[in-house]
């Protein structure tokens, strides 16, 4: 009975969610996203990672394309489109290729996708394609949300998760598989790919996240791994770094863009990633800081968290948006948009 | 409906004869369903209208297939659009003609009824300076920039149209990459996919495509739709003679043969009679070959076999000869093989071509030929390295061993130490095994083990070894760390069953060249190895230590022999080391060793059974799947000094030839030394002479007691005996020589079968050193040798119960021989 409740709730959430996600519409300030913009996107289209060789991915893509849409840039959205249709959307299956490498030739040469990176493609497909009445983009973003549901999902009796690519991460493919990776769910994305795409079980895999976000604490740390084992007990993957990561350090605020915030599943993973001195962290499992971030975008992570549990103001300083690289950069535009629009008290 | 779409398609097939350029490769479109879609490249369809002929080829374009999947004609039914010649015009003002062309050729296979302008750019421009760039943009490619002006443009006026035709474009040059970009990524899926919506993208005009496309459908066992293609663009697509052999060059790589010879069909003949593709058909044929050189069960047509045969002797092309040559090392014939690889490396000395003839010479029982060919494309690749260490292994396991000039042996161990090779290091143990350098044997074998901890071989090797240096401890410690895994190993030492061959053991084998040079024995003889006198001090240094009680080893007192640099304790630690440690290791100067290999201490058979070793030399691929090594030949355990090893004396301090009659005594004395522990015994003799020459008495003793032991070395009894008398000795070393000298007398008149003599030698050294009971049995062989089965009988059993199993052996020996002659029959 309780579960059905707990079904019926949730239930209830993917559905307010939808009008929430749509509602976000130029929650970017042209002035920030033009900063981002000049730094980030260059002519072509691409979103460069600036901090890694000055790569593409399909992640930056669709971090790209939800960003211009936040900011209502539809024309920066086309040249971001086009560009990740033509040299990234080019699977088989209708996954995205994950990396794009301005020196080689040809740029691609790892077929394999990345599985947020498409959910954040498609999900910015979605969003703008419904805002602004365009059926191409809606038809992309069902292509891939299906194919998501076809060829990116995990299934194992009731359960869903999200396998971080096609190849490589099943039980199959390696001794300790399959691996996941929790800051693979964007939470805030699956209404709208619900709506691109209703006969994939995107409830169940809202459900799996949230109780992995919640359930799994490792090691002394007691904070999730970056990449995640799930052969027998819950385990850091082999090969992997065990740490909660700069993977991992989106998963608050996945889950607060997606109206989850409640404490109990929120201040777990705040506090594990806050070093003594309230700076954010990568944190080892055995609880021994790695690195303390200093970069703006990720101390917006715990401005929001304080912010969104407690009403605290946000410090001036991340008020204002200043790029620094390409990720933490992100990662701050899309906390700061969603706090004014969600709780502009603390600004 | 059926029947009209036959005609259609009949009035077709005479439309394409005529149709030149502009056409489209209508099949395509047929393409099942339409994609999930991941097409979102018909922009704006909601707002713009497509043109109504974009997706619905028009009857008279090209269709090569039935076309029964195909949506309805709208373009009949429907009013003619106007036509948007602004691309046109814009390519047209830029001078851009290749442009100009594909856009007159996409609008007439879009509007059949279209008709060009005569001079495009008579037509009156109307200036419109923003899309005048966004067409400057799609000039230069950059589609995505184009696609934000545009945005951009109807942010700005909102009430502005963009030209469908524009937006055509963008959508047919977002086609064009994905497709390409999938292609480079064999996304085939993704092309035909795109493909079969974007079809105005399929005409003559952008060839790239239209084989991109074909090689989709091959790839994805379409084959009969992949050959549709290549046949629309030789029908299609005008007579360039270069871009016709080019389509038929792509199909080459992707038709299955039947497909394509169907295209091939398609060849036009010069007035002179000669086919556009003959190229192509000498192509098929080494194709063909090649397959047939990668696989030998691909039947290759014996007209394929004989063009290539005529094109490599012909043309001469190291390629052509390349392709026989595989053909016919997969189909083991190495003689032709040999003779391919032989041309095709005269016209150009390669590293495939040189790897191809190491193979055959290897195949050909020619494997030192291989290496010497291979050795300069050694470290080319993974193949020719697997090759070369191939070769080496075989050559190592030749019977008799092969004699390897020293230069030789270096770069070979050099090698097999750089890669690590574990099979080559077990045929170099097994080389000096068969030279009788058991330290340097267990050495290599020590190596290959680390190299590959789990060969049994190897482990066998090194077990044996041990058993040979009379290394109990280390045989003991082999059987426990293979246990249940090796029977062999587990029977290392052990008796053999009899297994009644009396004739063959009742006479001791002859050793020399001929015993070495012998069939494979089923028996290993051995000499029971029990304490020595210390004739193995060899250099004045370790005078001192003679005598000691430390230096009591388990030897026979006979031919002294010397193990190289190659006598170190057996040290785990070396594995793995340095090249220099592997060049150190390698069995020494094996023209020298022959020598002392012939000259060895023989003694009697003794039947302890070391298990027969079958490796095979690794061969072709060092897999094992070579040769048997015809493991046995005669082994002799002989005296040998762990301790005192010629490491003293620097072996590259004679490594060259020098007259020591041009030293100084003193110089000719060291190099005399130096010479010994090389294994050069012979020149240590010439060089001890000169050092004769000294009024120093101490280097005159040394000298002479040297050349003695170097005569010996070298099996040269009488002469050893003649140099021991050269000098006066030191009372230890006179009896050291004279005990030596006299075991090694008995064994050489043993080998001879002269067993009175043998018997003398023995009583005369028995009077200066108790006899161990090696010699016992040696003494006993004597006595059975000349059938004095009673007295034989007597010192057999006397050694038996000292434990010799040699000695137990003999008495069974006796009582055969007995048996033979008749109970009781006990003749002298």
């Amino acid at each position: 009975m309780k579960a059905f409740l707990r079904i019926l709730a949730l239930g209830a959430a993917l559905i307010s969610g939808i009008g929430a996600a749509y509602a976000q519409n130029n929650a970017i300030s042209s002035a920030d996203w033009n900063a981002y913009k000049a730094k980030f996107l260059d002519g072509s289209g691409r979103i460069v990672d600036d901090a890694n060789g000055n790569i593409s991915h399909s992640e930056g893509q669709g971090y790209g394309l939800l960003l211009a849409y936040l900011a209502g840039a539809r024309a920066d959205f086309d040249l971001i489109w086009s560009f990740t249709k033509t040299e990234l959307l080019l699977r088989d299956d209708g996954l995205a290729v994950w990396k794009w490498e301005p020196n080689a030739n040809p740029h691609v040469t790892d077929p394999n996708n990345a599985t947020d990176g498409d959910m954040l493609i498609a999900y910015a497909l979605g969003l703008a394609g419904e805002s602004w009445r365009r059926q191409d983009l809606l038809d992309a973003g069902k292509g891939i949300a299906d194919a998501i549901g076809r060829a990116a999902l995990l299934r194992d009796g009731k359960e869903v998760l999200i396998l971080p690519a096609a190849n490589g991460f099943g039980a199959k493919d390696r001794t300790d598989g399959p691996v996941i990776n929790i800051s693979y769910w964007v939470f805030e994305a699956f209404p709208v790919l619900s709506n691109l795409a209703p006969n994939v079980d995107w409830q169940a895999l809202r459900s799996a996240g949230l109780g992995l976000a919640r359930d799994i604490k490792l090691g002394n740390a007691q904070m999730p791994p970056d990449w995640l084992s799930l052969n027998g007990e819950p385990k850091p993957a082999d090969g992997f770094p065990a740490e909660f990561g700069y993977n991992a350090i989106r998963i608050p605020l996945y889950l607060m863009r997606a109206g989850i915030d409640d404490r109990k599943t929120l201040e777990p993973l705040l506090k594990g990633m806050t070093d003594g001195q309230g700076n954010p962290r990568t944190v080892l499992l055995t609880n021994v800081t790695k690195d303390v971030l200093s970069d703006p975008g990720y101390r917006m992570i715990l401005a929001m968290g304080a912010c969104v549990l407690d009403r605290t103001p946000i410090p001036n300083e991340l008020k204002t948006f200043q790029p620094t690289n390409y990720y933490p950069s992100t990662l701050q535009l899309l906390a700061l948009s969603f706090v004014a629009r969600r709780h502009g008290e603390c600004l | 409906m059926l029947m009209n779409q036959r005609i259609a398609v009949l009035l077709l097939g005479t439309a394409v004869l005529l149709y030149s350029s502009g056409g489209r490769f209508a099949s395509i479109a047929q393409v099942s369903t339409p994609p999930a879609s991941t097409s979102g490249s018909q922009s704006n369809s909601s707002t713009v209208p497509q043109p109504p002929a974009a997706a619905s080829p028009a009857p008279s374009s090209v269709a090569p297939l039935p076309a029964q999947d195909q949506p309805p004609t709208q373009a009949q039914a429907q009013p003619q659009p106007e036509v948007d010649e602004s691309a046109l015009r814009y390519f047209a003002q830029q001078g851009d003609t290749k442009r100009l062309e594909a856009e007159i050729a996409r609008l007439r296979a879009l509007y059949p009824n279209w008709t060009p302008p005569a001079d495009p750019l008579a037509v009156p421009v109307q200036r419109d300076a923003k899309l005048d760039a966004m067409w400057k943009l799609y000039s230069e490619n950059k589609i995505a920039e184009v696609r934000k002006a545009i945005s951009d443009r109807q942010a700005e006026e909102p009430g502005w149209e963009v030209p469908a035709d524009l937006l055509d474009r963008l959508a047919v040059a977002e086609a064009r990459e994905r497709i390409i970009n999938a292609s480079d990524l064999k996304q085939y899926d993704t092309v035909i996919r795109q493909a079969s919506t974007t079809p105005s993208l399929l005409t003559c005009g952008d060839l790239d495509v239209l084989w991109r496309v074909a090689e989709a459908f091959g790839k994805t066992d379409r084959a009969s739709r992949a050959l549709d293609a290549y046949r629309y663009v030789l029908q299609s697509c005008g007579d360039e003679g270069p871009q016709r052999l080019a389509t038929v060059q792509k199909a080459l790589a992707v038709l299955p043969r039947d497909e394509f010879n169907q295209l091939l069909a398609l060849e036009k003949k010069s007035p002179q009679g000669v086919g556009e593709f003959d190229s192509i058909r000498d192509d098929l044929a080494r194709q063909s070959v090649g397959k047939g050189g990668e696989d030998p069960k691909a039947e290759v047509a014996q007209a394929d076999l004989d063009r290539v045969q005529e094109l490599a002797q012909d043309k001469k092309q190291p390629s052509d000869a390349l392709l026989l040559g595989w053909y016919n090392i997969v189909r083991d014939k190495p003689q032709d093989a040999e003779r391919w690889f032989t041309q095709a490396r005269q016209a150009e000395d390669s590293a495939q071509a040189s790897q191809g003839l190491a193979l055959a010479q290897i195949a050909l029982g020619k494997s030192p030929d291989a290496e010497d060919v291979l050795y300069k494309w050694r470290d080319e690749n993974e193949d020719t390295q697997k090759t070369y260490m191939a070769a080496v292994a075989n050559m190592l396991a030749i019977v008799p061993p092969l004699e390897l000039a020293p230069d030789r042996l270096a770069r070979i161990a050099a090698e097999v130490g750089k890669v690590r090779d574990a099979a080559a290091a077990q045929q170099f143990g097994w080389y000096a095994d068969a030279l009788n350098q058991f330290p340097t044997a267990q050495q290599w074998f020590e190596t290959a083990l680390g190299w590959k901890p789990g060969d049994e071989p190897s482990a066998y090797g090194l077990t044996l070894m041990f058993w040979k240096l009379n290394n109990k401890q280390g045989v003991t410690q082999m059987q426990r760390l293979w246990a249940g895994r090796s029977d062999r190993i587990a029977t290392v030492g052990q008796p053999q069953p009899q297994q009644g061959q009396p004739a063959q053991s009742a006479i001791p084998r002859q050793f020399g060249p001929q015993g070495a040079t012998q069939q494979p024995q089923p028996q290993q003889q051995r000499v029971q190895p029990q304490y020595a006198p210390q004739p193995q001090q060899y250099t004045p240094q370790q005078q001192q230590s003679t005598g000691s009680a430390d230096q009591r080893t388990d030897a026979i007192p006979s031919v002294p022999q010397r193990y190289a640099q190659a006598a170190p304790e057996p040290d785990p630690s070396r594995y793995g080391t340095t090249l220099a440690a592997y060049s150190e290791i390698q069995p020494a100067t094996p023209a020298y060793n022959r020598v002392q290999q012939f000259a060895q201490v023989q003694t009697a058979p003794e039947q302890e059974t070391v298990p027969q070793r079958a490796e095979r030399a690794p061969r072709i691929t060092a897999d094992e799947s070579a040769p048997a090594r015809p493991a046995t030949r005669e082994e002799v355990v002989v005296a040998q000094n762990n301790t005192s090893t010629g490491s003293r004396v620097s072996a590259r301090g004679c490594s060259n030839t020098v007259d020591p009659n041009l030293l100084s005594p003193r110089a000719a004395l060291q190099r005399g030394w130096c010479l010994l522990n090389l294994k050069r015994p012979l020149e240590a003799g010439e060089a001890f002479e000169r050092g004769l020459m000294t009024r120093n008495a101490k280097d005159k003793e040394d000298a002479a007691y040297g050349q003695s032991l170097a005569y010996m070395q070298a099996g040269l009894i009488n002469k050893a005996a003649l140099s021991a008398s050269k000098s006066r000795q030191s009372q230890q070393r006179s009896t050291e020589l004279q005990i030596a000298l006299l075991a090694a007398r008995a064994n050489d008149a043993f080998q001879a079968k002269r067993y009175n003599e043998t018997l003398i030698a023995l009583d005369e050294r028995s009077r200066l050193m108790p006899e161990d009971v090696g010699l016992m049995a040696l003494r006993g062989y004597a006595l059975l040798g000349l059938n004095r089965f009673n007295d034989a009988e007597q010192i057999f059993g006397a050694a038996a119960a000292s434990g010799s199993e040699n000695a137990r052996r003999g008495l069974l020996l006796v009582r055969e021989r007995r048996a033979e002659r008749g109970a009781g029959q006990l003749p002298r």
